[in-house]
């Protein structure tokens, strides 16, 4: 197949994995792109002969039967080196392999000293480089805090059954579903499980891994372009695993710094918002779970919604960002995510709450809601 | 009762499958049973199939909303569990029952009534899991089942119960099979029948066995394991008390891992036996296949993390694995080029066995080099869950397995049913199997590539998916009418098919001597075996390379020549009884409100297996081939796997130890001095099993009774040191600090506070909070022994007055049980399944006694070959029960002193 994959508009899909547009998904693509040819190899070798003989030595139907073919019951010499030339094959693909598994098993120092620069500019405060100023978020610093790699931005992925949580600790933002990186950085990734095992993937950035409650695993990536970049679970997590989704979105360190400073920035206009009859609802309803930076509302068990609609979809990724998809979701979250809203028990007596209950609001309230939820810039 | 066969010679005059519906519930007949294991493998293959096109249609195209998603969790849940344990497994076990005992010159397997039992448990296990469906909560975990997400928490409803009970009782019936099957293949033998002298299906058949045996442990104890945490509230896989749930996709894996070679191994063989046969040459490089079948089951143990590599197991650990699945890759080619080599030169004739047979090593070939693919682990990242694995194990189970069933059912048809099918059709069902199957599975690996995950019942539309979803669906409607073209062909065959004779493919192995179908007896005299290909030699006495010794021929001289009557055992209910007993216990298991009233169900098991054992089936079996007896034999593969199923227990145990989030901890709750005294009691009971068996050898009834006595009843005092242990001193810390504060006062205290919190709890409540103020507490039963103990402990007094009295009080006497802590669930599941080993020994050993005093009857235990083997298998267990305990002694308890 490998011989479709280079140039065929069959792989341009949001989340193929031979459209790597980083350093790790690179190599990993030159890793596939070596088994694919070594297999295509032994396959079209091995079937062309297998054909071959097929065809050669075939005996029609109603022929004479005839004499009875060579009774060769082996062949030492033929036998060892065909196995001998199996492993030397195996070896082209085994060399790289080990060489691949260590290269990536870390944020390489070359990587990290290239990422200085960039990410010095990425955090770097927007009213500097000209850009207008939202409101200013308190104390958070932008430079990265003492201790981590220069050059490389840490983010903690979170999976709860069914959204993705991201936080930059070093820049003091937390976001939900689709998350933003500057280009030429390495991320430095450590995941956490709030639930069940669910595996982080960004095919364009770097393969999965998993994301398992009770250990702590890493992995690294790098984009070299901008661009949005999809990703999905790749772990069956439950009811709505096929719901649960999420996208990376890749700036330049200049873009990325405008988004920094607008995602650590609260709310724009809070008194404004208090006054509207579906913050009452929200903060009633919602903020046991849900934070709006600069309200009352300061839950964290779930997606922060400060900036909601700056965001494209919601809700893992499985809705567009829009009224009528929000006034639904609120509705009924069981009817648009199988297996969200319940309460479970095991049998030592502990409880979990499984995703987003049906809060039973009136169509009234979830306008109003959603209203609200519109000023959510 | 026997049935004796006269002497008739040629063709059988009567059907062999003639008899009503009991015939075939009775039917000890292993082929028989290998109808009945085809049939049912049939019809789950259909189950299966329906749940895969149900799971396409939602797929063909985006944002679909044919089915929910938690049905269509379900459908993929139950169909890849159906297909692989109730479809190809089944299957292959219906070609072992089939032909195994024809290709070995064997006129039924070792243990006829267990085979029997391993076919009802295994029609139980499917039944189980599919009555799932009509309760509304079919399975939904996957067929992987990865904890934690199969957990009570995250999965409250019935279908996880379904599936652990489920692919228990298959379990059971695989391993059950798989014992049966290596002692008849040791030691059924024909004689002359080396084992270099056996047809590869039944070498790959002997390797599967060994893998079933050694892997199905594994999967055991993870299930239980699974199960204890729904049912009992233990914390093997509850990330929230410590339990990791990486643990489950180990112990999963080193069975998983394994299992896709069960899967694949007999196919290899049927495979090894259709192409000579068309090709009309030997097999070439006959020992390098076998010993290649060999290496890969045995590797086959060494590659579980592969299904691992994203899981962090880190750099190190998943280059190893990498490189170990990359050697599998090597004996896997050489048996390719072997096959290659065999058709090489031939005069191949391409029936539709054959076509199947070449049709296998391509498709497999796609399946192998996807394996290859992803051993890579960096590339793997990529593609682990994604339609490309997807695609991956559909390439090796449908054009792997179950092409090379294909192959078989159409090869060993005729043979079976003495019919033969349509020519023309058969080869239209395979073209159009070879066309779905890479009109289903090439574009699932593109997908992969285009990043789609496996198991999402919807994805969304612009992701370049649609296309591709469509065609894979039209491959899967396109497979399934390939199927039913198939089935119907060969279920016309049945009818109007044209008799195939004994021999219709001119083939090689001893089964194709035989009438089709075979008569019951199967071999009116047992062969005597000189060749490989024993009946190509046969035929073409020409081509012998070398002659069988003379001393050779005179050894088997005396086999076969003087049997008058021919011996076939009889039918029996019992093992359909007995596997009626698991069903009911299981069905009790999950729907009863009282977990107690799945006894009803070992009740019946119990009366099944005692109505079993005291059966008469008329003469016993023969010595086989190895001069072992056939149940010895098995005792020893039987251990075998005791002995992956203990490991799997110890793993867990050391795996979990320190890991406890909360007391109490191991040393505070042993007693070194108890324990060695009930260890030392049970090893006595080793010696005194030696002894029994020297006095039954030496004929001294009298010493026989005494010692077997003896040893059960040392057993019964290990026994009763291990209630005592469970009942107080591990579970109240009698020896904290190992200071024993075993007064009866003492203890009446800790059981007061352990039945009655609540009575101490609303005592506190009513006067006073401080759990040291005793004077508040009077009129409180057992407050006397209450006070009588703190005063004796001074520094518990001091303890608990300096804290909220309640709770410490509460928490310093919190008794020890499973759900406590990681330490609580481990201890006891490990020697609570010891201890039940033990029990099982201890009756067993009463069974002897008891035996040994009969005068008539069945089985009495008699100071005569008999006798003495029957007490010799019991004290194999017996003594292996022992060597258990002492690794247990040492690895939980001993360490604990060291350093």
């Amino acid at each position: 197949m490998s011989f479709l994959v280079g140039g065929c508009s069959l792989f341009d899909g949001p989340q193929s994995f031979v459209r790597p547009y980083g350093p790790v998904a690179d190599r990993q693509y030159y890793l596939f792109m070596i088994t694919c040819w070594v297999t295509l190899f032994i396959f079209v070798v091995v079937t062309g002969v297998m054909m071959y003989a097929v065809l050669r030595f075939r005996v029609k139907e109603g022929e004479p039967e005839g004499e009875l073919p060579p009774q060769v019951h082996g062949n030492a010499i033929i036998e060892g080196g065909l196995g001998v030339a199996a492993a030397l094959l195996l070896l082209i693909i085994a060399v790289p392999t080990v060489q691949v598994i260590f290269w990536q098993d870390t944020v390489p120092n070359d990587y990290a000293q290239a990422g200085v620069a960039a990410l010095s500019q990425a955090t770097a405060s927007p009213s500097a480089s000209g850009a207008p100023s939202p409101a200013p978020s308190g104390e958070a610093s932008s430079a990265p805090a003492a201790g981590a790699t220069p050059g490389v931005l840490e983010l903690v992925v979170t999976g709860h059954q069914w959204w993705w949580q991201f936080d930059f600790p070093d820049l003091g933002v937390t976001t939900a579903d689709e998350f933003h990186i500057p280009v030429g950085v390495p991320i430095d990734i450590k995941l956490h499980s709030k639930d069940v095992i669910h595996s982080f993937w960004v095919p364009s950035l770097a393969g999965k891994t998993d994301v398992i409650p009770g250990q702590e695993n890493h992995m690294w990536f790098e984009a070299s372009k901008p661009g949005e970049y999809y990703g999905h679970c790749t772990e069956f997590c439950g009811g709505s695993h096929a719901l649960m989704r999420f996208r990376c979105i890749a700036d330049t360190p200049a873009d990325f710094a405008k988004w920094l400073a607008h995602e650590k920035s609260d709310v724009a206009d809070a008194t404004t918002l208090e006054q509207m009859p579906g913050y009452k609802i929200f903060v009633d309803q919602c903020a046991r779970c849900h934070t709006v930076g600069g309200t009352d509302a300061m839950g964290t068990q779930c997606p922060n919604l400060t900036h909601l609609k700056e965001r494209k979809m919601f809700a893992g990724e499985a809705f567009p960002d829009d009224d009528k998809d929000l006034h639904e979701w609120i509705h009924d979250p069981p009817e648009m995510k199988p297996g969200e809203g319940i309460t479970t028990h095991d049998p030592q007596g502990e409880t979990a709450e499984i995703g987003m209950p049906d809060l039973h609001l009136s169509d009234d309230q979830i306008n109003e809601v959603v209203q609200f939820l519109d000023k959510l810039q | 009762m026997s049935v004796a066969v006269e002497h008739a010679g040629g063709v059988p005059k009567e059907n062999p499958y003639a008899g009503g519906l009991w015939s075939w519930l009775t039917t000890v007949d292993h082929k028989r049973i290998g109808i009945l294991y085809g049939v049912s493998a049939l019809f789950f293959l259909m189950v299966g199939g329906i749940e895969a096109l149900l799971i396409r249609i939602q797929l063909a195209v985006p944002e679909n909303t044919f089915i929910g998603g938690e049905m269509f969790n379900q459908l993929f849940t139950m169909h890849g569990t159906t297909m692989i344990f109730l479809a190809i497994m089944p299957m292959g076990a219906a070609f072992f029952n089939f032909i195994i005992p024809l290709q070995i010159g064997a006129r039924d397997v070792a243990f006829p009534r267990l085979n029997a039992f391993s076919y009802w448990m295994f029609l139980a296990g499917a039944i189980f899991i599919n009555i799932s469906w009509f309760t509304g909560e079919a399975p939904n975990g996957g067929w992987f089942g990865y904890a934690n997400n199969t957990e009570k928490l995250y999965n409250p409803g019935h279908g996880v119960d379904f599936w652990i009970f489920g692919l228990q009782i298959l379990g059971v019936a695989s391993l059950v099979a798989a014992l049966n099957f290596l002692t008849t293949i040791i030691n059924m033998r024909a004689p002359g029948m080396t084992m270099m002298r056996l047809p590869v299906f039944t070498w790959m058949t002997l390797v599967t066995s060994f893998l079933i045996i050694l892997a199905f442990p594994v999967i055991t104890i993870a299930l239980a394991e699974l199960m204890m945490d729904r049912f009992f509230g233990t914390n093997f896989f509850i990330e929230a008390k410590g339990g990791l749930p990486i643990v489950w996709q180990h112990l999963f894996w080193v069975f998983g891992h394994p299992e896709v070679y069960i899967l694949i191994l007999p196919a290899m063989g049927i495979v090894s036996e259709v192409l000579p046969v068309f090709s009309k040459k030997p097999l070439f490089g006959y020992p390098v296949i076998v010993f290649s079948g060999v290496a890969i089951g045995f590797l086959g143990f060494t590659v579980w993390s592969h299904h691992m590599f994203t899981t962090g197991l880190g750099a190190i650990a998943n280059a190893a694995f990498a490189l170990t699945t990359m050697t599998i890759a090597i004996p896997t080619g050489v048996k390719i080029f072997n096959w290659v080599g065999t058709m090489w030169g031939g005069k191949i004739h391409l029936r539709a066995p054959m076509m199947y047979a070449v049709g296998f090593i391509a498709m497999f070939m796609m399946g192998g080099l996807g394996g290859i693919m992803h051993a890579s682990p960096p590339s793997d990242a990529q593609q682990q869950d994604t339609y490309f694995i997807v695609g991956h194990i559909h390439y090796v189970l449908i054009g792997g397995s179950l092409m090379a069933l294909l192959a078989g059912i159409h090869y060993w048809f005729p043979k079976i049913t003495g019919r033969m099918y349509n020519e023309v059709r058969a080869k239209v069902g395979f073209w159009l199997l070879f066309v779905g199957l890479n009109l289903l599975a090439i574009p699932m690996h593109l997908l992969g590539v285009d990043g789609m995950p496996r198991r999402i019942f919807t994805y969304a539309d612009g992701m370049g998916w649609n296309g591709l979803n469509m065609a894979a669906t039209i491959g899967a409607f396109t497979i399934a009418i390939a199927v039913a073209l198939t089935l119907h062909n060969l279920g016309s065959a049945l009818r109007k098919g044209e008799v195939a004779g004994n021999d219709p493919w001119d083939g090689r192995t001893l089964e194709w001597m035989l009438p089709s179908p075979p008569p019951v007896y199967n071999f009116e005299k047992i062969p005597v075996v000189h060749h490989l290909d024993d009946f190509w030699y046969q035929k073409h006495p020409d081509l012998a390379h070398g002659e069988a010794a003379a001393s050779e021929e005179a050894a088997h001289e005396e086999h076969g020549e003087h049997e008058d009557h021919i011996h076939m055992p009889p039918p029996s209910y019992w093992p359909l009884v007995s596997s009626i007993g698991v069903f009911v216990g299981a069905l009790l298991m999950v729907f009863a409100e009282h977990k107690a009233f799945a006894l009803i169900g070992v009740v019946i098991l119990i009366f099944g297996v005692l109505g079993w054992a005291f059966e008469d089936v008329g003469p016993l079996h023969e010595w086989g081939t190895t001069k072992i007896e056939n149940r010895k034999m098995m005792m020893w593969a039987f251990l075998g796997s005791d002995c992956m199923f203990f490991g799997a227990l110890i793993s867990t145990y050391l795996i979990y130890h320190g890991k406890s989030l909360v007391g109490p901890f191991p040393k505070e709750t042993f007693n070194i001095t108890t324990t060695s005294q009930s260890s030392f009691i049970l090893l006595m009971s080793s010696l005194m099993m030696v002894l029994t068996l020297g006095a039954i050898k030496a004929g001294k009834m009298p010493a026989f009774r005494i010692y077997c006595f003896l040893t059960a009843l040392f057993g019964c005092i290990f026994l009763g040191y291990q209630y005592y242990e469970f009942s107080h001193f591990s579970r109240y810390w009698l020896f904290r600090d190992n200071v024993p504060v075993q007064t009866g006062a003492d203890l009446k205290l800790y059981q007061w506070l352990d039945k009655e919190p609540e009575a101490l709890a609303e005592a506190l409540r009513g006067h006073s909070e401080d759990a040291t103020n005793t004077d508040a507490l009077k009129g409180v039963p057992g407050v006397d022994d209450y006070t009588k103990f703190l005063t004796d402990n001074p520094d518990v007094k001091a303890n608990l007055a300096t804290t909220s009295g309640k709770d410490s009080l509460k928490e310093y006497h919190k008794p020890l049980w499973l759900a406590t802590n990681l330490y609580g669930s481990t201890f006891f599941t490990l020697t609570g399944t010891h201890g039940c080993h033990v029990a099982i020994g201890v009756i067993w050993l009463l069974t002897l006694l008891i035996g040994s005093f009969k005068t008539s009857g069945h089985n009495p235990i008699k100071p005569d070959e008999t006798g003495c083997l029957t007490v010799e298998v019991a004290g194999l267990y017996w003594h292996f029960v022992d060597i258990v305990w002492i690794v247990i002694f040492t690895v939980v308890y001993l360490l604990e002193y060291i350093g």
